[in-house]
């Protein structure tokens, strides 16, 4: 299935239509579904958001093209409902926290080793690392608060283990920034993949904003809040790689481009017929959505789309375990830390330096990621299968 | 309908996934720390918090009680009368929900086949009219000793809260009759020590009206519990000794 994103039409915005059956259609399967099916709905509905608070942002700061704006938005937040409401009533918040993780690590790893620049492929193995170990704690967390497995949502594509500590993720503002990619030389697949993780990133902050305080448990409370302050920080970073000297439009063109790219990619691996469907109906819809944007941009900015995009899109984003080169970055950069927009090994960054001293003195009263998952090993039927000592009554060690 | 022990398209369990696995473990072997031994994992985060913890709800300003006549102000002389609003309001609110997830019930009941050895559309009907007859007794009962049936008591609050699963099994359409009587049967179950409790809590108070309409519903709840034990046993035994999966179907998938 080769693609033009130049001449490929899709279908028009006036024939982008759904009922409210539609938008709420059945759920996947929690426990038949692939796990990457899980992911990919997930990572569609991440794109999805972006593209509407893209779209709103845009809107708010040009007059000229708010009805535009708000036509290709009322669609795209049509399509983000029938994405969303694919995930299933009996998966947990907690469940789907794991996938959410899940997308983090492998989406992220994918990117990676396909990212052309070295220096953003080292900003993507360095969040990494961090989501992969959110894994770790939030599945600890799920074993020893719900004792449930969190294999089960996982499926064993993915490892749970330790990563780049979250109590040392935390980092002072001016360490969560990095250099941006410059618009003018950057490959076409290294402006996508910025505009992918930054996606998936922030709706990851966003829904573990809005469900850490249904948790009663105060470990699991205190386990959202660190996490997502986590999270706030990889937007902070992703959003920072991004080259801000793009017109609104160009930016418009692009969110447009890469939302094509994903279902694109997305169409290529599903094995859900009816998920897979609804990848190559947005697929369709989303080149209607990159048609009106490159109108609008040759119109109002006398540009070709030519100057930014490619004819035919890069290779799809690999949505498949990717362990091997996970557990080798692992071993390799585990112990990075960020001075600045750049990375440098633990042991060079000082006492006293912004980010410890912001670290300290918010882990001053205890740092929930620490002790919720101390003494964590992942264990096939949770923790509690492998060493009945862990849950003997009493305290102490 | 499909039943669900007939198809095997689960993709949970490590089981699943032998080399995986292991892969996941050899993970865990070279990158996990030793394993916690002793202790409750999350005490000591939930240990603090319980200490602090403020209720997460109070009864209201009772202003109704001043109402009370004198016979009831009387009989409950010496004791916490929020105790038992409490507990009236709890039920009233467990009655009230029951309904609601016995017409999510009747639904499935009137649009799937019936399951043999299970419940008939009339036979539910007559329990969702019980629960809200309850529920009229309880709001009366209330209102007899001067307080607010509409008000959510702390109880009734633990009740929702508890009540939140069986009401998601129940209501969502992939979930078949018998899965959702799992469902009713943690509800019936409760009910039924729901409904002793109370009744001991107006015995207690001398509430002698109380305690006669009380044991009657008690009576009928307990028909509920076991009618339900009865159509959730005899719907698995005809599950597993009906169309009994083939030696094919038990084959390991490859």
């Amino acid at each position: 299935m080769a693609l033009n994103l130049l001449k490929d039409t899709g279908i028009p915005l006036d024939r982008q239509r759904f009922t409210w059956r539609e938008l709420a259609g059945p759920p996947i399967s929690k426990l038949d579904d692939d796990a990457f099916t899980r992911v990919r709905v997930i990572l569609m509905n991440g794109i999805e958001t972006e593209s509407v608070r893209f779209s709103h942002s845009f809107a708010r700061m040009n007059r000229d093209l708010r009805l535009a704006l708000a036509q290709v938005r009322r669609v795209e937040h049509h399509q983000q409902t029938m994405v969303n409401w694919l995930l299933p009533a009996d998966q947990s918040p907690l469940e789907t926290t794991i996938g959410y993780e899940q997308v983090a690590i492998e989406v992220t790893a994918s990117v990676a080793q396909h990212e052309p620049d070295p220096y953003l492929a080292q900003v993507y193995r360095f969040g990494m690392l961090e989501d992969f170990d959110h894994m770790y704690r939030y599945s600890a967390l799920m074993d020893r608060l719900e004792g449930k497995d969190a294999n089960n949502i996982v499926q064993s594509y993915s490892d749970i283990t330790p990563g780049r500590p979250t109590a040392v993720e935390h980092r002072a503002p001016e360490d969560d920034l990095r250099e941006p990619y410059n618009r003018a030389v950057a490959a076409p697949i290294t402006k996508l993949n910025a505009l992918t993780i930054m996606a998936a990133e922030h709706q990851t902050h966003d829904y573990y904003m809005n469900v850490g305080p249904q948790f009663a448990d105060p470990s699991a409370r205190l386990l959202y809040a660190e996490i997502a302050s986590i999270e706030e920080q990889h937007v902070t970073q992703y959003e920072s790689i991004i080259d801000p000297s793009e017109t609104w439009l160009e930016k418009w063109v692009l969110h447009e481009a890469n939302e094509v790219y994903n279902y694109y990619s997305c169409v290529a691996q599903e094995p859900n017929a009816r998920v897979k469907a609804i990848w190559e109906r947005f697929l369709e819809y989303e080149l209607g959505h990159l048609q009106i944007a490159m109108e609008l941009f040759k119109k109002i900015e006398g540009r070709d789309p030519a100057e930014i995009l490619p004819e035919a899109l890069p290779e799809p984003i690999e949505l498949a375990s990717q362990r091997a080169f996970v557990r080798e970055v692992l071993r390799r950069e585990v112990d990075l830390r960020a001075r600045g927009t750049q990375f440098i090994p633990a042991d060079q960054e000082l006492p006293g330096s912004p980010s410890v001293e912001y670290r300290n003195q918010l882990s001053s009263e205890g740092s929930p990621s620490e002790t919720i998952a101390a003494g964590y090993r992942w264990q096939p039927g949770t923790e509690v299968t492998q060493n009945p000592r862990v849950v003997q009554s009493g305290g102490g060690q | 309908m499909k039943d669900p022990t007939k198809i095997r398209e689960n993709r949970t369990g490590a089981a699943l996934a032998p080399e995986l696995t292991a892969e996941m473990l050899e993970a865990v072997e070279e990158l996990s720390p030793p394993a916690q031994v002793g202790g409750l994992p999350l005490e000591p985060i939930r240990a603090a918090y319980v200490l602090n913890a403020e209720p997460a709800g109070t009864m209201p300003p009772a202003a109704g009680l001043k109402e009370m006549a004198e016979s009831v102000l009387n009989a409950i002389q010496g004791k916490n009368p929020l105790v038992l609003l409490d507990a009236l309001g709890a039920r009233l609110a467990f009655e009230r929900t029951g309904t609601r997830i016995y017409e999510a019930l009747l639904t499935k009941a009137r649009s799937l086949d019936v399951v043999e050895g299970g419940p008939s559309v009339a036979d539910l009907e007559a329990i969702h009219q019980d629960e809200l007859d309850h529920f009229r007794i309880l709001k009366d009962a209330i209102e007899s000793l001067g307080g607010d049936p509409t008000v959510m008591t702390p109880t009734a609050n633990v009740y929702a809260v508890a009540s939140i699963g069986p009401l998601q099994v129940v209501s969502d359409p992939r979930m078949g009759m018998r899965e959702s009587m799992h469902a009713i049967l943690t509800i019936e179950l409760t009910d039924n020590d729901g409904w002793d409790l109370l009744i001991r809590l107006a015995n207690a108070f001398n509430q002698t009206d109380m305690v006669e309409t009380f044991s009657a519903c008690s009576l009928a709840e307990a028909e509920h519990l076991t009618r339900v034990r009865e159509w959730l046993t005899a719907m698995t035994e005809v599950a597993a000794t009906g169309d009994l999966v083939s030696d094919a179907d038990l084959t390991p998938a490859s």
